[in-house]
């Protein structure tokens, strides 16, 4: 008994150790300093930057660019498609892409994406996007997402839910992604948007990365 | 540059590569075939069990169901199977495999099925000890012929996909071990047997979690998999000593046998958690493919926009170039730069019409635009010849001079034509597209104004239709001069963003820079023979720097 009691409280001082350890300055939220990415094989951890005087200074600092594109979109750009916040994007990452029922989307040209994404974004940049049901590559992006091609007609049913992402709130190419998905007959109930982008997602200090080619 | 559109123009003549439902399929027969190895195994324990009285209708039960799905398995394998998702193997050889495997099962399944039925003796035993090893080498033989078929069989991740697989058969080879060893049937083989079998079950566990050059693996890097793997491992050295025991009691045996058990779903957990890693990565792959094949052909789109506009600015050049040889200024050098710019004229447009890989062109589809090409050829035929009489003949040979200077804008127009001939037959193009193949042409068009501009300041300077040529070389002057501050500056009406880029406004800024310089030169009515000289100089830089700058709009990430 003595022992026993011994070891639960050696057991309770190590687990208190652990989370001690894993404590970091700047967390996501109470509670939750980081989360863990399978990106390729390889674990990416994503948490804030903790250094609490660290300023940006990439092209995300910039307030304003020329219109037409570069309008600022609504908060719900299409009724139907629910729009979401970093914690949403961290919580999908954590779920829905871990166990394959969920792809994060970077909706920009490639040199952007490869330039800078959220861990574990695959990229399917929006022009890509603008063909009919039958345009050889429409159908290829809806095989790899599971959709099913029937006779004429595209089932839904397996295929994965998709939040879509760009450069931010003053970026249309996400909005176009949505849009051309919605009319290609992506169901609009598997599509989530991230308005805030790589903005607001470097704004808050989160990890990006640079993707690396994958090998064969 | 011409390596890079070589390689777009083969790759889109390249068939379409398939990611349908055959990867998928694959995948499913793999996994399936992989499985029937560790049943293989866990039939034979659960004949033991049953021949031990150990839990015997509960065995009966699991035998029955084992070896059915064993045989379901196999039929559907070899004749596919809806329920099961299987769809027949074309592949010769994997059938054949398929045909050893049933050939060896017909027989191990009638003893199977004595064992089920309460008829089993010691010889149906004898049978399924000594048959279920060749039956389990033969069933691996299959799973690797159908690794070898996907590309899988070289990836270091699907090795651990395949060795934490077989992590799952090895649990039940111990476990049948044992039961063999408790029984006494040929226990000496049998122990090394499960002494063999022990050693790999750890090796591969290790190599799992820490890598095994020998065995291909790389070790697991994700804290998930980590601690399913760690979970194993722990279940795995409570066990250890009971299998090392020389003899073992009915209830430890049973324990043993039941932690085996737990060991394989185990296992399975974290062949479940590899393979949802694998699929997440072989769907990265297959998106990065296809992005980057529409990559390529958007590049061929934007290269020909741009070698057709080169082709505006080649009328120009080989006119210019005809004057400049009429004026006797540095002939030698400009008759031979006169022929290349004729050849590179020919070849492109040739290029355009039946194809060049050398210039990353493949021939055009469009019927319009092809025979467009062709009317084009027969305008440019004769000024070819002028060209190259001038080339060859020199100042002297006004005939093919004054052609070149007749013509020169007929043939201008109907380039131009064609530019916008191919711009209009890229559909789809989203608004930032449009913008920016809008520059690409402006700026593009730039480069067929530098050398418009001098080919009308030497007309002047020749005193041919003096007063028309100074007319529009005032308008030319004006054309480039507007339009290089639009393109500084930008300017919406003509649909002209003012670039952000460093790159771009640097570069602009270096054109400007000569430009405000030449400019007066061109405006100036009398020249001096060195201010003459200076255009004749720099003209050329002019066109290169403005090149230049068409290239960087045509890439750059960001305009």
């Amino acid at each position: 008994m003595k022992s026993k009691t011994i070891a639960l409280i050696f057991a309770s001082m190590m687990m208190l150790c652990a989370t001690t350890s894993y404590a970091l300055k700047v967390n996501i939220v109470d509670g939750l300093p980081y989360v863990d990415v399978d990106v390729n094989g390889e674990n990416i951890r994503i948490q804030r930057i903790q250094d609490t005087n660290h300023k940006l200074k990439n092209s995300y600092t910039r307030t304003s660019r020329p219109t037409p594109p570069f309008y600022i979109q609504p908060f719900q750009p299409i009724e139907g498609v629910k729009t979401v916040t970093e914690l949403d994007v961290i919580r999908f990452i954590k779920n829905e892409v871990s166990e394959n029922e969920g792809v994060l989307i970077d909706a920009r040209m490639p040199k952007w994406y490869r330039n800078g994404t959220i861990p574990g974004a695959l990229n399917v940049p929006f022009s890509i996007l603008y063909g009919q049901k039958d345009d050889p590559f429409v159908e290829k992006i809806f095989s790899v997402f599971g959709a099913e091609k029937g006779e004429g007609f595209w089932d839904f049913s397996d295929a994965q839910t998709l939040l879509i992402f760009d450069n931010g709130p003053w970026c249309q190419q996400g909005v176009e992604e949505m849009k051309n998905l919605i009319r290609l007959g992506y169901p609009k109930e598997k599509i989530l948007y991230y308005r805030g982008g790589m903005q607001f997602w470097q704004i808050l200090g989160l990890t990006t990365i640079k993707p690396r080619a994958i090998e064969e | 540059m011409v390596k890079r559109v070589l390689f777009v123009y083969f790759a889109l003549l390249m068939p379409v590569i398939s990611f349908a439902l055959t990867t998928k399929q694959l995948a499913v027969s793999i996994n399936l075939a992989g499985k029937q190895r560790m049943l293989t195994q866990k039939m034979t324990k659960e004949a033991l069990l049953i021949k031990a009285g150990v839990e015997k209708e509960q065995n009966l039960k699991k035998l029955e169901a084992t070896s059915t799905l064993f045989d379901r398995t196999l039929k559907g394998l070899i004749k596919g199977d809806e329920g099961l998702k299987l769809k027949p193997c074309q592949n010769a050889e994997v059938q054949k495999q398929l045909g050893v495997v049933q050939q060896l099962w017909k027989p191990f399944r009638q003893n199977i099925m004595r064992v089920i039925q309460g008829k089993a003796d010691a010889r149906t035993y004898q049978m399924l000890q000594d048959k279920n090893l060749e039956l389990l080498k033969e069933m691996n033989r299959a799973v690797q012929l159908y690794v070898a078929q996907s590309k899988e069989g070289t990836s270091r991740r699907a090795q651990a996909i395949n060795l934490s697989g077989k992590e799952r058969m090895l649990t039940q080879r111990m476990a049948k071990d044992l039961l063999l060893i408790s029984q006494n049937l040929n226990p000496e083989q049998n122990r090394e047997d499960l002494k063999k079998t022990m050693q790999l079950f750890e090796r591969i566990l290790r190599g799992l979690q820490k890598g095994d050059k020998e065995l291909s693996l790389e070790g697991t890097k994700l804290p998930k998999i980590q601690k399913q793997l760690h979970k194993g491992e722990k279940l795995w050295r409570e066990l250890k000593p009971n299998l090392l025991k020389k003899s073992l009691d009915k209830r430890a045996l049973k324990t043993t046998i039941e932690k085996l058990d737990t060991l394989l779903a185990e296992m399975d957990k974290a062949v479940k958690l590899f393979e949802k890693s694998i699929k997440k990565e072989k769907q990265a792959l297959q998106l990065s493919s296809i992005v980057s094949q529409y990559m390529e052909k958007k590049n061929l789109q934007n290269h020909i926009i741009n070698l057709s506009g080169k082709q505006r600015m080649l009328t120009q050049k080989i006119s210019k170039l005809s004057l400049l040889v009429a004026l006797g200024i540095d002939q030698k050098k400009n008759r031979v730069r006169l022929v290349d710019a004729a050849k590179l004229y020919d070849k492109t447009l040739s290029g355009f019409l039946n194809g060049d890989p050398s210039l990353g062109l493949p021939a055009t589809k469009n019927r319009k635009i092809a025979s467009y090409i062709k009317e084009l050829q027969k305008v440019w035929s004769p000024f070819k010849t002028s060209a190259q009489n001038v080339a060859k003949n020199g100042k002297q040979d006004l005939k093919s001079i004054g052609y070149i200077i007749k013509n020169n804008e007929n043939l201008l127009k109907m380039s131009n034509e064609l530019v916008q001939m191919f711009k209009h037959s890229f559909p789809k193009q989203t608004f930032l597209e449009k913008a920016r193949a809008n520059i690409v042409d402006i700026a593009g068009r730039q480069r067929m104004l530098t050398q418009k501009m001098t080919k009308e300041k030497l007309l002047v300077l020749l005193d041919l239709q003096a007063d028309e040529n100074r007319k529009r070389l005032k308008q030319t002057v004006a054309l480039f001069d507007t339009t290089l501050q639009a393109l500084i500056h930008g300017d919406p009406k003509r649909n002209i963003i003012k670039p952000s880029n460093q790159k771009i406004k640097k570069q602009l800024q270096k054109v400007a820079a000569i430009w405000k310089g030449l400019k007066p030169l061109y405006l100036k009515e009398v020249l001096s023979k060195s201010e003459l000289n200076r255009i004749v100089r720099e003209n050329p830089v002019l066109l290169a720097q403005m090149h230049k700058a068409v290239t960087l709009s045509a890439s750059v990430a960001e305009y």
